[in-house]
């Protein structure tokens, strides 16, 4: 499964973001194989942001967000596209990913 | 002839001088038509008693998906500049608020699975302002842009009439569409730092679009020296200075124009005219 981690920096052992679709940067990691992708978040956009970074995590195949809770847009595409999305600000993203298989997690 | 009134920063003065200037006109006989185009915030007619003729919707098109037909490809999210629409291998959603109706997704799908369906954004109203052909618009709370509201406003210039149109605040979308088709710029700043940053803002905008252009300042005070050198530094003709007088100040927030008022201040307007049409010719 892949995974969608919207962070402040570019490692697993960055924060999450306060914010989703506005975060700096997203992880997308692949909890078989262990690989991590880093995707440098363009943040310029004055609207949209929510629907954009959705698109993001569609198109790298991610079933799973890990973020702050997204806004209004955003949950409504994710929603659509059948992804699952959970909150864990506060904590690293390594982290984050350990107690979502644990079941930890709070799913939005 | 078309008289664009801007001036970057917001506050300055447009409306005062678009209503006054209009009325000072109108008075000493010229054919006038006053077009408010901050359709976001519309309020030149609060300075004139309206007689309402017309109110015309304005509408744009935007995209609605055929499920049947739609194969979630994806080229039309990916033709979407607005990120307006988000696809996935199951769903083709379209966030109607976030569309400017450039109609680029249609072009984009191959599979003809995209109509296009009206949307109301605004409205355009028509009527009479003490004798003055007047023209409002309006953008409807929440929707993205109001280019295109501008866009048909625009359409109710009279080539045989001074046309003089109160633009938006700023230097973005709807301001480049508001000034585009005028013969003359006239850049609304007032006497502080802020003022003069975003008249800088200002004049480069008109400068790429080559148009002739010409200051006001109000509320002056004689204290912020860099803008007046600023001024004379970049050849830009300084036009009229409206003088900072607490007379002005009460008969604006009272919705007066202060040209009818304090008629002492009546034949500034007709300098700023002849000024402008100097340089016009």
């Amino acid at each position: 499964m892949k995974i969608l981690l919207a962070t402040k920096g570019q490692t697993l052992d960055s924060a999450i973001d306060e914010r989703f679709a506005r975060a700096s940067y997203f992880l997308i990691y692949d909890d078989k194989t262990g690989q991590l992708e880093v995707i440098n978040n363009n943040q310029e956009l004055s609207h949209g942001a929510g629907p954009q970074a959705v698109q993001i995590a569609i198109d790298n195949g991610a079933s799973a967000i890990i973020s702050a809770m997204p806004g209004q847009n955003a949950l409504q595409a994710i929603r659509a596209a059948n992804i699952k999305v959970y909150e864990a600000v506060g904590l690293s993203a390594k982290h984050a990913i350990e107690k979502l298989k644990s079941n930890e997690l709070k799913e939005l | 002839m078309i008289i664009a009134i801007l001036s970057g920063k917001g506050g300055t003065g447009k409306t005062t001088v678009s209503t006054n200037l209009a009325y000072v006109l109108d008075k000493k006989g010229h054919s006038v038509k006053l077009i408010d185009l901050d359709a976001e915030e519309p309020n030149a007619h609060l300075f004139f008693d309206i007689d309402y003729s017309e109110h015309i919707d304005v509408d744009v098109k935007i995209p609605k998906v055929d499920n049947a037909k739609c194969t979630h490809c994806g080229d039309c999210a990916k033709a979407c500049q607005f990120s307006a629409i988000v696809v996935s291998s199951k769903s083709t959603l379209v966030f109607a608020h976030l569309c400017h109706a450039c109609g680029a997704c249609l072009l984009a799908c191959k599979y003809n699975a995209l109509e296009e369906i009206p949307k109301n954004i605004g409205k355009i109203s028509l009527g009479s302002a003490n004798g003055i052909d007047f023209v409002k618009s309006q953008m409807n709370i929440g929707e993205p842009s109001a280019v295109r509201i501008i866009r048909q406003a625009k359409k109710y210039t009279n080539k045989n009439k001074i046309n003089i149109l109160d633009c938006p605040p700023g230097v973005s979308c709807p301001t480049v569409e508001s000034i585009q088709m005028a013969d003359f710029c006239v850049l609304v700043t007032e006497p502080t730092p802020f003022g003069l940053h975003d008249l800088k803002l200002a004049v480069d905008l008109t400068r790429q679009f080559g148009l002739k252009i010409g200051i006001v300042i109000n509320r002056y005070d004689n204290k912020l020296i860099e803008l007046e050198s600023y001024l004379e530094e970049n050849n830009i003709p300084l036009l009229l200075k409206i003088p900072y007088d607490i007379k002005i100040a009460q008969s604006y927030s009272k919705g007066k124009l202060f040209s009818k008022e304090i008629p002492q201040y009546e034949n500034m307007f007709v300098e700023l005219y002849n000024k402008i049409l100097e340089i016009v010719q």
